[in-house]
């Protein structure tokens, strides 16, 4: 099996899953319970918050843990959206973002919330000036993706942020699910962030959405006080104390772990652009992890398919579509709509040897040679 | 006549088209709109063999006859350019 679609989910590092059985055995006390049991899993939790805020050199903040992004992007969103609706209804997204956050701001607009998505560009960033432009007073939220998942193409964050700092009153969330353990973040330029621990080796079940003390939340799940006052439900302990060490897994030799990325990834580019019919749909703007791109002369469901007979996982996306496998946004992007049926994401990580980046250009040349006949 | 606009609560050119809508029609008082959920009503999806791109906005006359289809994302502009005939 040559398994290239880490950005979807990773495998579970032994390390992490072995800490999530320990403590699963030692730290069973329900937090929420004021006897000796529950003290000391909150206080293995609270160490665990101090912890990931420490990783990601973050003060004055709270983790509040959830099931996974999705949630955190829900309650990021909706939570900032119906604590702050008396300051203004005015919201503000890019067209590069995450289902759950689109969902969110969907279900905002069909309760009277004026939702502005930035217009998408062929460089797959979104314009600043425009963003300036669109901010008002009565904006309370901006919510801009680090990286799109699609494409890996990482947005400005220091010049949004900016921008939206000149206007006091808005809150900046980024969903940094494609980021985190990916690249280093500076997670002190926003005021909300998301990310998952199974994309960084972490186990499936639990994320995390980190607020600066400043903002407050409307919570989405009611139950009463638990670590958090914007969360209830008795805390997951175990899976909380495996997302911190999936965090802490993730920074060890990172930057090791990175330059093996980006030497596998120079290789496959390389490679790839020299294949007929291949288009490149990331761009020098995206992470290395990520390659998208479009073999035309194959839909890329037929492609997906294709490489999964001989061992291989890749991902196509399906976002706006229903299951042809139909990219809006590298439509978007390229105008192209063979390049957008046709395209196809192939996603790196450090377990990925050469050896393997090598037997999948051979496969996939195979099937550029088919596709040609 | 009556519109009938598809989308779906996850899509982006839905959400970017939504804002959009609201502008053009607020002065169209004469227009019947429904809205169709992509993933929740199937049946009128089919129905209306809706395909792999949305949004999608059908305009149908008295008689229930297609008139008019627009898919995908459209700018003000050309929602004016399509529509102010047909809806005339």
């Amino acid at each position: 099996m040559i398994y290239l679609d880490y950005s979807a989910t990773t495998p579970v590092d032994p390390n992490v899953l072995d800490y999530f059985v320990e403590t699963s055995k030692h730290f069973f006390g329900n937090p929420n319970s004021k006897h000796l049991l529950g003290i000391e899993s909150e206080n293995q939790i609270k160490q665990t918050s101090a912890k990931i805020l420490s990783l990601l050199n973050m003060e004055n903040s709270e983790v509040i843990y959830t099931s996974g992004a999705t949630e955190a992007n829900n309650l990021a969103i909706k939570g900032v959206a119906n604590k702050y609706k008396n300051q203004g209804m005015h919201l503000i997204t890019s067209p590069y973002e995450h289902s759950s956050t689109v969902a969110s701001f969907s279900y905002l607009t069909n309760l009277g919330f004026e939702v502005e998505v930035l217009e998408s560009r062929s460089d797959g960033l979104i314009d600043l000036a425009e963003l300036k432009r669109k901010i008002r007073k009565d904006t309370i939220l901006v919510s801009i993706a680090l990286i799109n998942s699609e494409t890996g193409i990482v947005q400005p964050l220091e010049e949004i942020s900016q921008i939206v700092r000149s206007n006091p009153t808005t809150i900046f969330h980024s969903d940094m699910t494609q980021a985190i353990g990916k690249i280093h973040v500076n997670a002190n330029l926003v005021d909300l962030m998301t990310f998952a621990a199974h994309k960084f080796y972490g186990i499936k079940g639990i994320g995390a959405l980190i607020r600066k003390n400043t903002v407050q939340l409307e919570p989405i799940i009611h139950g009463g006080t638990s670590t958090t006052s914007v969360r209830s439900g008795t805390p997951a302990t175990p899976l909380i104390l495996s997302l911190g060490k999936a965090l802490e897994c993730a920074y060890e030799n990172f930057d090791d772990k990175f330059s093996h990325v980006v030497h596998l990834a120079e290789y496959l580019r390389n490679e790839l652009t020299h294949c007929p019919n291949v288009f490149l749909n990331s761009t020098n703007d995206s992470v290395p992890h990520i390659i998208n791109i479009s073999l035309i002369t194959v839909n890329s469901i037929a492609l997906q398919n294709f490489l999964q007979r001989r061992g291989v996982y890749v991902s196509t996306q399906s976002a706006c579509s229903s299951s042809n496998g139909y990219s809006q946004l590298i439509y978007k992007m390229t105008g192209d709509d063979l390049r957008a049926k046709s395209s196809i994401r192939i996603s790196l990580s450090y377990l990925t040897s050469l050896q393997e980046v090598i037997n999948f250009i051979s496969i996939f040349k195979e099937e550029v040679q088919n596709a040609s006949h | 006549m009556q519109v009938i606009r598809f989308t779906a609560l996850w899509c982006t050119s839905c959400l970017l088209m939504k804002s959009r809508w609201n502008t053009y029609f607020s002065s169209i008082k004469q227009a019947q709109i429904t809205d169709i959920d992509f993933d929740d009503q199937n049946d009128i999806c089919n129905l209306y063999k809706i395909g792999n791109i949305l949004p999608v906005m059908i305009v149908l006359n008295e008689k229930k006859e297609e008139v008019l289809r627009i898919v995908g994302e459209k700018s003000l502009k050309e929602l004016h350019l399509l529509l102010d005939e047909v809806l005339e």
